[in-house]
């Protein structure tokens, strides 16, 4: 065995589980508390970096920035000014396609969260929810709805047509905004603003969303990845990405493993063995089905064409008996 | 003798603040003069009470247009552009801030000085355009800028020195290589015979805003040593004022007074209204002043600022807390009666193998 297939076959044989656990809480810190130690990756991160966590953003969530520049007047965004949207939207795009809907599934601190808090049932006993077929179908659609509000409502405002107080109108009813600041000692957004009717409103809604976050990623793992705008936009972007998830269906059993492990009970990762490109819009690229699937080659990872993680049999055996002596 | 002191000081006091109401009082403001009837703003007699120049001044007031940029409506000094580098300033005369004349130069050599946070200084030649002294300029970087006039005059053997001066500031809210901790230090002009300095607070960075409830601390300054007995008066828009006599390490310290009651669905959060400090004082020195003999100075240094009205005001964690508990609640209970009710009660099937 040459030394990169050694390497090569222990990437595989991870413990998948344990190395993301480390890599969320690593990127959960960099996000998070980087600014206390001087971390700044700039304001156009393809992540929930809260941009409310003044002190200790590590960087920013694009999401907010693009939101203020879209509710310029309009005069000004068409006009030379008009390329800082640009280059931000460049930056944006190349911090993404390194990583694809990676950011998500390794990156994004809610997601982080929601991990952390579907641990936490886990160990309680309580069995998780899933959608029907029908609500899945559903409600996937609300992303794009609430991708296309944080264009429009902005872009309406730099028109004229709405209240300033509506310029960031997803943040105002992000998670995100409520509870990353919370780590870093921040509770000032667990208030109702009243110094509007728009403040108020939008207050009211973030706090319930904030509510209904922690009732649904509790039960519900990656909750609200699935109405994540972030993740719609994500995937309109993707296809010139580097990480991307490929399927060998001539491999693919149909065990359905991977469908039993995805977070977000997409269908088409065990059912569809025509498409090699296997990646959809509600997918978080957390590789789980990867590491779930016992069929060598059947589902790969690849950076920029080379494989860099992809499924065996040895591997899922070792992860299966984790903990017992075989599997150490 | 304590008695004494104290009633001594108190005409004093009260001799300052009819001083300050009727003396000239330069300060530096962002506000730009209304385009409409600029005569009529420039003529307000700026010595009367405030309370009645603020009647007086409404009336224009109220067919003026309202600032969207920051939904306020410009009733007196306009909100700052903090979040823009370019900055205009106007020489303004009077302790009336909602009316006080927008004036020129005395002297036409007279030079504005722009000092930054690490000590560097601009120098600017005063521009009168319209009989107005004003100055426009773009601010290098995100931070904070003093902003210094030097305006002197000869009157009745006594020099009068005018020494307005203003705390400019481009704001980034996204802006992170800003130093907070530089931010925070007062820009002090040592070249300056009467200074007044607000301090900053120690958490102060660009997006640091006074709001009313809060503590204001002025220092009074001269060639940057602190100066003891000192009258500093805040007279804020709404024509409130007080006067408060700086301490040995040159402080006076003012709470910032709520004035703002709006009905709640004309209250707005970015509602700003401006204050200025006022400091004097009168030394005994001779002179002359372009051939112009003196023999007494009377300084009046002043520095305006702005305030918001204070999130107390506006914010309320009983409702944002009692609202997500709610749902949290709410929520856990209905998932919980849905699955419940959902659960198929165990059924034992017994086969009879005989039958």
């Amino acid at each position: 065995m040459t030394r990169l297939e050694a390497v090569r076959a222990a990437v595989n044989n991870v413990q998948f589980n344990r190395f993301r656990f480390w890599l969320q809480l690593f990127f959960f810190a960099l996000l998070v508390y980087g600014g206390y130690l001087g971390v700044e990756l700039g304001k156009s991160l393809p992540t929930f970096a809260c941009g409310y966590n003044a002190e200790g953003r590590g960087g920013m969530c694009y999401l907010m920035p693009l939101q203020h520049q879209m509710a310029w007047s309009w005069q000004k965004l068409f006009s030379v000014a008009g390329l800082t949207v640009l280059t931000g939207f460049l930056t944006f795009y190349l911090w993404f396609i390194a990583l694809n809907k990676g950011w998500c599934g390794f990156v994004c601190p809610v997601g982080t969260i929601q991990d952390w808090m579907t641990s936490i049932r886990r160990k309680t006993g309580i069995r998780y929810s899933r959608y029907t077929w029908g609500q899945f179908k559903g409600l996937a659609l609300i992303k794009y709805v609430l991708l296309a509000l944080l264009f429009i409502i902005p872009l309406g405002i730099g028109g004229g047509w709405f209240n300033k107080d509506l310029k960031s109108p997803f943040c105002m009813i992000c998670p995100g905004r409520t509870i990353i600041p919370m780590f870093a000692g921040d509770f000032s957004y667990l208030t109702i603003d009243f110094s509007s009717k728009i403040n108020m409103i939008m207050t009211v809604l973030g706090l319930t969303v904030t509510g209904l976050f922690f009732v649904g990623a509790f039960i519900k793992k990656r909750f609200f990845c699935f109405y994540c705008p972030m993740g719609a936009f994500h995937y309109l972007l993707s296809k010139p990405a580097l990480l991307r998830l490929r399927k060998d269906g001539s491999k693919c059993t149909r065990c359905g493993d991977c469908y039993r492990v995805c977070d977000q009970e997409i269908k088409d990762i065990a059912d569809d063995v025509n498409r090699k490109e296997i990646m959809t819009d509600d997918c978080t690229l957390c590789l789980k089905c990867v590491a779930s699937c016992p069929e060598n080659g059947a589902l790969k990872a690849t950076f920029a064409g080379i494989p860099i993680f992809e499924s065996t049999e040895q591997g899922f055996i070792k992860r299966m008996h984790k903990g017992t002596p075989d599997g150490k | 003798m304590t008695g004494c002191k104290s009633f001594r000081f108190a005409v004093l006091c009260g001799l300052l603040q009819t001083s300050i109401a009727c003396a000239d009082v330069f300060w530096l403001s962002e506000t730009a003069p209304p385009k409409a009837a600029p005569d009529a703003m420039q003529h307000e007699h700026h010595h009367e009470m405030p309370a009645q120049s603020a009647v007086a001044a409404a009336a224009p007031a109220a067919e003026k247009k309202h600032d969207h940029d920051a939904q306020v409506s410009l009733d007196g000094e306009a909100p700052g552009k903090d979040h823009q580098p370019g900055k205009q300033v106007w020489l303004r005369s009077g302790d009336n801030i909602k009316s006080a004349q927008y004036i020129a130069t005395a002297n036409s050599n007279e030079r504005l000085t722009m000092i930054d946070l690490d000590g560097g200084k601009t120098e600017f030649d005063a521009e009168s355009v319209a009989g107005r002294l004003t100055l426009k300029t773009s601010l290098p970087k995100v931070g904070f800028y003093d902003l210094y006039l030097e305006q002197c005059k000869v009157e009745n053997g006594k020099l009068q020195v005018q020494l307005p001066k203003a705390e400019l500031l481009w704001a980034s809210c996204v802006a992170k290589e800003v130093d907070e901790e530089a931010v925070a230090k007062p820009i002090i002009n040592v070249n300056s015979p009467l200074e007044v300095v607000r301090e900053h607070k120690p958490d102060e960075g660009c997006m640091v805003r006074l709001v009313s409830g809060d503590v204001v601390n002025f220092l009074v300054l001269s060639f940057g040593k602190p100066l003891a007995g000192i009258p500093v008066t805040m007279i804020t828009q709404e024509g409130w004022r007080n006067t408060v006599v700086s301490d040995d390490s040159g402080r006076a310290s003012f709470t910032v007074i709520r004035a703002y009651f709006p009905k709640w669905f004309e209250f707005k959060k970015y509602h700003t209204d401006t204050f200025i400090a006022v400091a004097e004082m009168d030394k005994n020195e001779a002179g002359a002043l372009d051939g112009t003999p003196y023999t007494s100075a009377h300084y009046v240094a002043t520095l305006p600022g702005k305030y918001r009205p204070s999130p107390y005001d506006y914010r309320s964690y009983a409702w944002g807390l009692g609202i997500a508990l709610f749902v949290i609640v709410f929520g856990g209970v209905a998932i919980y009666l849905y699955r419940r009710r959902r659960l198929k009660p165990y059924q034992e099937v017994r086969v009879d193998d005989k039958a």
